[in-house]
């Protein structure tokens, strides 16, 4: 269903300037994976991450946050001042890759100048139809909204 | 297309070769228009033609249209005529239609103006100052003397610059667009040697395609083009296209009822099946992939590469 | 609250062949309001404030970016109730500061034009509080269509809330086939050259059971279960057609579009006082797809309509059909 968000594998955008990645926990792993399959790695690469690396690189500065929030807030500090030919980089959980997608749009960036990935582990949020509440849910098909307690059969139909 | 009926109430010499001039509602009231908008105006000569022009007016004011117009060397009549009317003339008017629009998102607007490219940007200049969002006017002209709405621009201080080829300024693209904030929108209606410039180096700057916008109509001559023959097929009718006239032009002149929005190849309305013969699509609305399918053309802008084209219609 | 004789004969039935599949199916509007006041106004606008009383978080927004939109909203409205119920509505325009009267609601307000400050409420919301049409604004950017405002107290099935913010084909996501046949490619590139002063319209539709507009996500709880509740004793009175006038606008100084949706119910009973459309709806409704049956929300009582139909179709063989 054309629906559902079409996240894909992360591509780096070599006509930007910069490059802006923000990464949840082990999902680095990713990182480096794609990194591998590139000729070289990017110039001008900043790298953000909740909790600890899983394996470390020299070759790359990694900033580490205990939170998301955190994170974000370092986040819109650097968007804040940056400049045009920047690309953002989103990787970890749907439900952390989304977050941080709407925060990068909200300074102006468009679809062009992002690209995510999403690791099939983690969790999704599920918005309940009844009291409009935001579930944070592991993958399923049926569960009951915390809020309302209304038994919630999930659709898969995407929010921004 | 005798969708407006105005009167010109007002005609200034803004520079000498470019009039602006005031239009009211002769029929009932104006329709509004967006930023950026451009409409079509009558050209009653004996050959009647249609020429678009931006509307440089505020896109707030409901009583009045202004144009503003260069007299053209190559053209087909219809700013000699517009140069020579008076007031009171009444004139027939399409309906706005904008392909140059302004990205409500952007967190800070880029204008770049080439000599009479400043029209768009002027109905912008309106909008982006109403809703306080940050912007820069960069604007090439030959002087002061050739450079229309120089007084009027001067209110925006230092958020306008002049580039004087006259006295040897030159715009330079690379300086206007490097560090400028994320959210940056860029609209570009200037000469073609310069949007190719200012693409590149948004390019080399990294930006994003769809922050770059340009404004197209004025940007083919066509006195380089070839003259071809359409081939209708449905009606089996043979229509030659010359040299100096669109596709669209001919069909229209043949008295064929076609489509048509933009006249600058930008928007698609005037597409038509093409069944045999090859393309020379010169249009930006196609991507690459679907130029070479060579299946459609819009009529408003592209020609045959070869002598004859087929079209279903 | 039922349909009178007139309201009956004005119903605009959708259906003009025996099957029915997805189409763009979109005509141009020439010399005919936009918005239409009908016998239940009053009632429809009652309804409307007590939704928004209720849940105006979940069923009214506009985005920042939406407020020349939002006036080019107000002014089309306006102007076209002013226009085609003159005994109703008046606008009176000097310059910047306009009067609008509202007869039926018995209301005057004087405003500024593109001032907000001078009305009551921000200009879409005080103006969509006024007719009977769910309102949604498009922002046209990026090549695309964003669902960036609205106001939805009567929606077949879906949530503004969650849609906010979404692209064409996003919002348009749970509709089945339509997808893989193009539709909504070729429909968002017609919808992006709508012109102004040209505006489109198009008839969507579904069923309902009970007489009730509110047929949003956000209430399924309270209309879901009705569904189970359809028999062929009742059939006739509970099942009603709810059939969507979508018009498409371009709005002016905005470059963006509105799609107001006037959304019109007639319960079978009313409906089969016509024969012609009687035999119709019962042909489309044997020859709906399965998935279009469920996508519609009909599964529960499909069958059991069909079978009320069939019984009150005048041609013979089809008692033998469904015996």
């Amino acid at each position: 269903m054309l629906s559902i968000p079409q996240v894909t594998k992360l591509q780096f955008d070599l006509s930007g300037s910069r490059h802006l990645i923000c990464v949840e926990d082990e999902a680095i792993e990713i990182v480096y994976t794609r990194m591998a399959e590139l000729k070289r790695i990017p110039e001008n690469l900043q790298i953000l991450q909740t909790g600890a690396t899983v394996i470390s690189r020299k070759d790359l500065k990694v900033e580490q946050f205990d939170s998301v929030r955190n994170l974000k807030d370092r986040l819109r500090e650097i968007l804040d001042r940056a400049m045009m030919g920047m690309r953002f980089y989103g990787v970890g959980s749907e439900r952390f890759v989304w977050d941080l997608n709407r925060c990068a749009r909200s300074f102006g960036l468009s679809e062009e100048e992002i690209s995510l990935e999403t690791s099939d582990r983690g969790s999704k949020n599920i918005y309940c139809a009844n009291c409009q509440t935001i579930n944070c849910v592991d993958n399923t098909d049926v569960f009951t909204c915390y809020s309302c307690g209304t038994k919630l059969e999930v659709l898969e139909h995407f929010s921004r | 297309m005798n969708e407006q009926v105005v009167r010109v109430v007002e005609i200034e010499k803004l520079t000498p070769r470019i009039k602006r001039f005031r239009l009211v509602s002769v029929n009932g009231k104006l329709a509004s228009f967006s930023p950026g908008s451009h409409l079509a105006v009558e050209i009653p000569l004996a050959k009647r033609q249609y020429n678009s022009y931006s509307l440089c007016s505020s896109p707030y004011q409901t009583n009045f249209y202004d144009l503003a117009v260069l007299l053209s060397e190559n053209s087909r009549g219809g700013s000699e005529y517009l140069h020579q009317i008076t007031t009171g003339t009444e004139l027939k008017l399409g309906l706005p239609k904008n392909s140059f629009a302004l990205n409500s998102l952007a967190r800070k607007y880029i204008l770049i103006a080439g000599g009479i490219g400043i029209t768009p940007l002027i109905s912008m200049l309106f909008v982006i100052t109403r809703h306080q969002i940050p912007f820069e006017l960069h604007y090439a002209a030959k002087s002061p003397t050739e450079c229309a709405f120089y007084r009027f621009l001067q209110q925006y201080g230092d958020r306008v610059k002049f580039y004087f080829s006259e006295r040897g300024n030159r715009l330079n693209p690379k300086q206007i667009l490097q560090e400028q904030p994320l959210g940056t929108h860029v609209y570009l209606c200037v000469p073609q040697s310069l949007r190719e410039d200012c693409r590149g180096a948004a390019s080399a700057l990294g930006y994003p395609k769809s922050a770059v916008h340009r404004e197209l109509f004025g940007a083919v001559k066509t006195n380089k083009f070839k003259p071809f023959t359409a081939v209708l097929a449905r009606s089996e009718q043979r229509i030659d296209v010359p040299q100096d006239k669109t596709l669209l032009e001919a069909l229209e002149a043949a008295g064929i009822k076609a489509n048509y929005s933009c006249r600058a190849g930008g928007c698609g309305a005037c597409e038509v099946k093409v069944i045999e013969g090859e393309i020379n699509h010169l249009d930006s609305y196609y991507s690459p992939a679907e130029k070479a399918e060579q299946n459609r053309i819009l009529t408003c802008i592209s020609r045959a590469k070869s002598k004859q084209l087929v079209i279903d219609l | 609250m039922t349909n009178s004789p007139k309201a009956i004969k004005n119903f605009p039935f959708p259906f003009k062949s025996d099957a029915y599949m997805y189409s763009v199916n979109i005509q141009p509007v020439t010399n005919e309001a936009l918005f239409d006041v009908d016998e239940h106004y009053h009632g429809e606008i009652e309804e409307r404030d007590r939704i928004l009383q209720a849940d105006k978080s979940g069923r009214y927004f506009a985005f920042p970016h939406m407020k020349d939109a939002q006036w080019d909203a107000l002014e089309i409205i306006m102007n076209d109730l002013a226009d085609y119920y003159p005994e109703s509505f008046t606008l009176t325009q000097e310059g910047d500061r306009w009067t609008w009267l509202n007869k039926k609601l018995n209301l005057e307000d004087t405003f500024t034009f593109l001032d907000e400050t001078t009305l009551p409420y921000e200009p879409f919301e005080y103006i969509s509080r006024q007719v009977q049409e769910d309102i949604i604004l498009l922002d046209q950017r990026e090549g695309d269509l964003f669902l960036d405002a609205g106001i939805l107290t009567f929606p077949a099935s879906w949530s503004l809330d969650f849609d906010a913010g979404m692209r064409f084909e996003e919002f348009h996501g749970p509709v089945p086939r339509a997808h893989e046949l193009g539709v909504f490619k070729k429909a968002k590139a017609f919808l992006m050259r709508v012109q102004i002063g040209k505006p489109w319209t198009r008839l969507n539709w579904t069923m309902t059971v009970n007489r009730r507009l509110d047929t949003s996500l956000e209430t399924y709880a309270d209309w879901g279960s009705d569904r189970n509740t359809v028999t062929l004793d009742n059939c006739g009175e509970k099942v009603h057609l709810r059939v969507e006038v979508q018009r498409f606008v371009r709005l002016p100084r905005s470059n963006g579009l509105m799609f107001p949706i006037h959304t019109y119910l007639i319960s079978l009973e009313e409906l089969v006082t016509n024969p012609d459309w009687t035999r119709r709806l019962y042909q489309v409704l044997k020859n709906l797809p399965p998935d279009l049956v469920e996508y519609k929300g009909l599964s529960l009582y499909h069958h059991t309509v069909i079978t009320w139909l069939s019984q009150v179709v005048d041609e013979p063989e089809l008692a033998e059909f469904h015996s």
